[in-house]
């Protein structure tokens, strides 16, 4: 086990295995995609307050899980990085950062556009929203941090350390945010023993969820995989995959 | 304990023989203090509701500022390096450094905090719930920017990159800190915000050095 795990950090072991596991999230993940889209636009009930703009949650919780969950993950491979010095992990940081901004910008701007017809404004000092645009902030910072260092490896390391500050710090800001002032709606898919949604929409918003995280998951492994075709261009492994053009 | 009073002896010297530099932060903070009267409205009812605001950006930024001279010069003159290589427990040098840093960049941000919170009409009697505030949160600010420091120690110009590193991460420090002034301001009791920050003051002692040491350490490995 623990030699598989080593030996899964290193590029030409890594290289191939990302490869299957990338069809092997995408196929799944657009499936889900598609069916979880029917289910949320033509199946789903019309929401008996929102109407059908509720439907924006189809596509905002989404973008809101994602963008917690890159990060969290984002801090587990800093762990990964910083301990082993993983190449793997290292490359995960940063190819992650940058979906992993694109869904928190998406999040900000789907509650934007969700928040104008039902709150009546695009943008309050809202807790979640706060925290959450304090959270594309930190994104921000883990990409300057890695354009800013010319050498890739200590700028993953550096990067590492940032994300993992920042995970500790990212309750801590939610919490202080949350305690300052809040408006959003509170949780409700969360509460399984009784969710406050009718199935017909839970469901559709769970696979759309999954389906996000699986072609995340997609995106980041071709990703990574260019990222260390770059690193170790000079490498051996590589100029032999190039050379039998797979 | 005598490296340590060395330690501390060449830290104070080296803040002392620039002090005109240590001052820049500071003379920022009254500057900032001072745009804000300019920009907006200088009635005394706008001026004191906004002063807990208006104190703590400029804190924050006088502290960001204030960074660049942690490590920068440190790290050029190879003074991380050799730290990195003697026996010395680099998160104890560092907690040290940030110390003195904090008495010549931090401490006259709370001093001065005084006379700029009573230009800013804030009422007398409230004054010290924004000094406590700074009190326990600028050193938080000096440990947690070490971190940022650290990180951006060996590039050439990292001033920019440090702040914004490191806003994001003030973001606590901010709402708990301003928090006491605006509580105090509308005559609501504030030691729980004074509490909350003392506990990110204990958490950033015992926690930011480590993470500073370790950002030192990567970047000093490039060289």
């Amino acid at each position: 086990m623990w030699l598989w795990f080593h030996r899964l950090g290193s590029g030409p072991t890594f290289y191939p295995f990302a490869g299957r596991l990338a069809w092997i999230f995408a196929i799944p993940g657009l499936l889900l995609l598609a069916h979880g889209l029917y289910g949320a636009l033509w199946l789903a009930p019309v929401d008996y307050q929102q109407g059908e703009g509720y439907r924006m949650i189809f596509v905002h919780v989404p973008a809101a899980w994602l963008s917690l969950f890159v990060y969290t993950s984002m801090a587990v491979a800093a762990i990964v990085a910083l301990i082993w010095r993983m190449k793997v992990a290292e490359a995960y940081i940063v190819d992650a950062a940058i979906p992993g901004a694109g869904f928190t910008a998406a999040a900000l701007i789907t509650g934007m556009l969700w928040g104008k017809p039902m709150w009546g404004a695009y943008w309050v000092w809202d807790a979640r929203l706060t925290s959450e645009l304090i959270l594309l902030f930190l994104y921000f910072g883990v990409l300057a941090l890695d354009q800013a260092i010319e050498d890739k490896r200590q700028a993953a390391r550096a990067c590492a350390l940032l994300a993992l500050v920042g995970a500790i710090n990212v309750p801590i800001v939610h919490y202080s945010v949350e305690w300052w002032n809040t408006l959003h709606q509170g949780p409700t898919v969360s509460k399984f023993d009784s969710p406050s949604m009718d199935s017909r929409m839970l469901i559709p918003l769970l696979e759309l969820s999954l389906a996000s995280t699986l072609l995340f998951g997609t995106i980041v492994l071709v990703r990574m995989r260019a990222t260390l075709l770059w690193r170790e261009r000079h490498s051996r492994w590589v100029r032999e995959i190039v050379e039998s053009g797979r | 304990m005598r490296g340590l009073n060395a330690l501390l002896r060449r830290e104070l010297q080296r803040y002392w023989r620039r002090r005109g530099d240590a001052l820049q932060a500071p003379l920022i903070f009254c500057l900032i203090c001072l745009v804000f009267p300019l920009g907006g409205v200088p009635s005394p009812e706008h001026l004191a509701r906004y002063a807990p605001a208006v104190i703590w950006a400029g804190a924050l930024t006088a502290c960001i500022f204030g960074l660049e001279a942690l490590y920068r010069q440190e790290m050029a003159e190879g003074w991380v390096d050799a730290m990195l290589l003697s026996s010395w427990p680099m998160p104890l040098v560092l907690f040290f450094k940030a110390l003195v840093h904090w008495l010549f960049t931090g401490l006259p941000v709370v001093l001065l905090a005084w006379p700029m919170s009573r230009a800013l009409y804030f009422p007398a009697d409230q004054v010290p719930a924004i000094l406590y505030g700074l009190l326990l949160g600028t050193p938080v600010l000096v440990l947690l920017g070490g971190i940022g420091a650290g990180l951006t120690a060996g590039m050439g110009r990292g001033g920019l990159l440090t702040s914004l590193l490191m806003l994001p991460l003030y973001v606590p420090v901010l709402i708990f800190g301003a928090g006491c002034g605006v509580a105090a301001h509308d005559g609501l009791p504030y030691t729980g915000q004074l509490y909350l920050l003392a506990c990110l003051l204990v958490a950033a002692v015992f926690l930011a050095p480590w993470a500073s040491a370790a950002a030192l350490k990567i970047a000093s490995e490039s060289s």
